[in-house]
């Protein structure tokens, strides 16, 4: 199968201008997702997976600013696009993005049912009862039971995984290429976060859409995406297959990462020492070498470069450098 | 092995509008062995937090009795300052639970001050230089605010502020689920060693089953306000007999693809405590439901094997 590149992020920089200082939040990130992939993007707090987010869709915003790079989605240059047109034409309908908190998201004094109508009204030439009705169909794609009655009820009636739910149905309503879903299940239950899991797979598998998933959790990972790219301080460090990364990481941080997630085998946790650095001031070279048990000292000079160790599977480390 | 805790047939109503309970607890009854943790595991709207409040009278339970140290101590009028100090809470909002306009010394070292334990302020300082150094941190802390710590760190000082006053018992809530996983690894592996150099026993509040196996010795799990199994860690996780735990462990997101089992997506979401379904609260979601019996006997706890209880009617 002959894949078709969707989204291109060249060597992104995000600065953050605070009073403490230059936050140097992405650090030359590279990232390329195929059409109809589920793409994970994993790290903990502070890796910068949201930034890169918000830099594709344009919301970097004050202090941030993006010093340089490339951000290519079906050929076009969104950072050489006018703010204009990315509102009026790829925020919202071809890239969407559904959040962490769906309650916060919807806006609170309108009803679920207008909320969605209204996306549709913006972005299509439809009138009011052709939205209404695509809203309900919508809703039932979501798995949601009784449209017609969610669509009536507000925002504050709805638990976090039908929230979610009518929040990924809004997000669909304009069929974009993209939707980012931004820790989409992290406020939900296990037994939610399954059922929510589970209708973003279908999406993909059915309606060929095309998910970046941002998530600071490995195993959901696992379970739902074909590659994943794994973030640590503004870096991206290893970006693989699925598979690739769980049995066979090659960098330091991902295997400290897989070894301190509780899973059913393990007997204790693993932690990774020292602490994330502060973006501040980060460390020279590897920005995670002051963590790493294999530190060299070339690691505190140069940035490694992204190598590709098998097929598909890259990682940014020094230990693969000939 | 010596009984620490003992909860019988505890109920917590919470009044709700006119003439309507929320019954967060509804009649739980768990021992708790001294050295031991033990893990209270469920989902939201469980009742585990309200459980592990009541538990220390922080909250009144509506019902039911409290041992401690086989002594009741949920009729005495209020727990006294002596066995305050014996049963401490470490909850799970780090950012919330130190005070932001007091230095660290001040949080850690403040129950010292009110249970006179030390005489002087050379004491109190020393002491507190002792305790946060246990807990993994230097003395270059103590004149800092909450806001200069991360939340690792954080935790860390509600952890030595919980443990400084010499408890027999910690209950911690949820303490790490507001962590990165790599630093909820090093927490935990804290908890576990600070667990043997200072022979405490906890109670080990959280949604995550896979923690609750490597670091417990034994769990509740609890669905809206009751016990659905419980007994040792072991056996619970080796044979799961519960649907609800089965239907729990299927849908834990796992790393290797090997431990996957088909998954049980569970239809639908936790009903509303205040109008909990009859008989079993489980059947509106249950799988496995047998008939009429569900709908209209709430099942009771039964010992299956040794030390592995479920309430269930599969298994009557």
């Amino acid at each position: 199968m002959v894949q078709e590149l969707l989204l291109e992020i060249k060597d992104l920089e995000v600065n953050f201008y605070t009073y403490r200082g230059v936050v140097k939040a992405l650090n030359g990130v590279n990232l390329k997702i195929n059409k109809g992939e589920f793409f994970g993007l994993v790290g903990e707090t502070g890796c910068g997976k949201s930034v890169t987010a918000s830099a594709v869709l344009n919301l970097v915003q004050n202090p941030g600013k993006i010093e340089k790079g490339e951000i290519i989605f079906q050929g076009k240059e969104l950072l050489k696009m006018d703010k204009e047109e990315i509102r009026k034409n790829v925020r919202g309908k071809e890239i969407t993005m559904i959040m962490q908190y769906p309650i916060a998201a919807l806006n609170p004094v309108v009803n679920n049912g207008d909320q969605i109508s209204e996306a549709l009204l913006a972005n299509k030439n439809i009138n009011k009862d052709e939205a209404k009705k695509r809203t309900i169909e919508l809703l039932r794609e979501v798995n949601i039971p009784e449209p017609e009655k969610i669509a009536r009820q507000y925002p504050h009636q709805l638990s976090g995984g039908m929230a979610q739910r009518v929040m990924i149905a809004m997000m669909l309503s304009t069929k974009p290429a993209l939707l980012i879903a931004d820790e989409p299940t992290t406020a939900l239950d296990v037994s939610i976060q399954a059922q929510v899991l589970s209708l973003l797979k279908d999406l993909v598998v059915k309606h060929k859409t095309t998910i970046l998933l941002i998530t600071h959790d490995l195993s959901v990972v696992a379970e739902t995406c074909d590659r994943v790219g794994v973030m640590y301080a503004g870096d991206m460090v290893e970006i693989g297959e699925v598979d690739q990364i769980i049995h066979n990481s090659r960098h330091p941080y991902t295997r400290g990462l897989i070894n301190s997630i509780p899973s059913e085998k393990s007997r204790e946790l693993i932690e990774i020492r020292g602490s994330v650095p502060d973006l501040v001031e980060p460390p020279t070279g590897c920005r995670f070498h002051p963590r790493c048990d294999y530190a060299k000292p070339i690691c505190k000079k140069g940035k490694p470069q992204m190598l590709e160790i098998e097929k598909n599977h890259f990682a940014a480390c020094f230990l693969y450098e000939k | 092995m010596e009984e620490l805790i003992q909860l019988k047939d505890i109920k917590k109503y919470f009044p709700w509008k006119k003439q309507k309970y929320v019954k967060a607890v509804d009649g739980v009854s768990i021992t708790v062995n001294r050295r031991d943790i033990f893990g209270l595991v469920g989902e939201s709207g469980s009742g585990k937090t309200t459980l592990g409040r009541v538990l220390l009278r922080l909250i009144e339970p509506t019902s039911g009795s409290i041992f401690f140290n086989g002594k009741e101590i949920s009729k005495i009028k209020k727990i006294d300052k002596n066995l305050r100090k014996k049963m401490q809470i470490v909850f799970q909002d780090p950012y919330s639970s130190l005070h932001p306009r007091k230095k660290i010394k001040d949080i850690i070292g403040s129950g010292l001050r009110t249970h006179h334990m030390v005489k002087n302020e050379d004491e109190l300082i020393e002491k507190i230089e002792r305790f946060l150094n246990l807990v993994g941190m230097g003395n270059e802390h103590l004149f800092r605010y909450p806001h200069e710590l991360s939340g690792g760190q954080r935790q860390r000082v509600a952890i030595a502020r919980a443990l400084i006053l010499n408890p027999e018992f910690v209950v911690l809530d949820e303490p790490t689920s507001s962590l990165d996983v790599s630093v909820q690894a090093e927490i935990l592996n804290l908890l576990k060693k600070l667990r043997e150099e200072l022979n405490l026993t906890y109670i080990f509040i959280t949604h995550d089953l896979f923690l609750t196996k490597i670091i417990t010795e034994k769990i509740a799990i609890m669905y809206l306000g009751k016990i659905m199994e419980y007994g040792d860690t072991e056996r619970v996780f080796k044979n799961p007999m519960h649907p609800y735990t089965r239907a729990l462990f299927s849908v834990i997101p796992r790393l290797d693809a090997k431990m996957r089992s088909k998954k049980i997506i569970l239809k639908g979401e936790i009903p509303s405590p205040v109008n909990p379904p009859l008989g079993c609260r489980f059947h509106t979601r249950c799988i496995n439901k047998i008939g009429e019996i569900c709908e209209k006997t709430s099942p009771s706890l039964k010992e299956i094997e040794e030390n592995h209880f479920v309430a269930c009617h599969l298994y009557d």
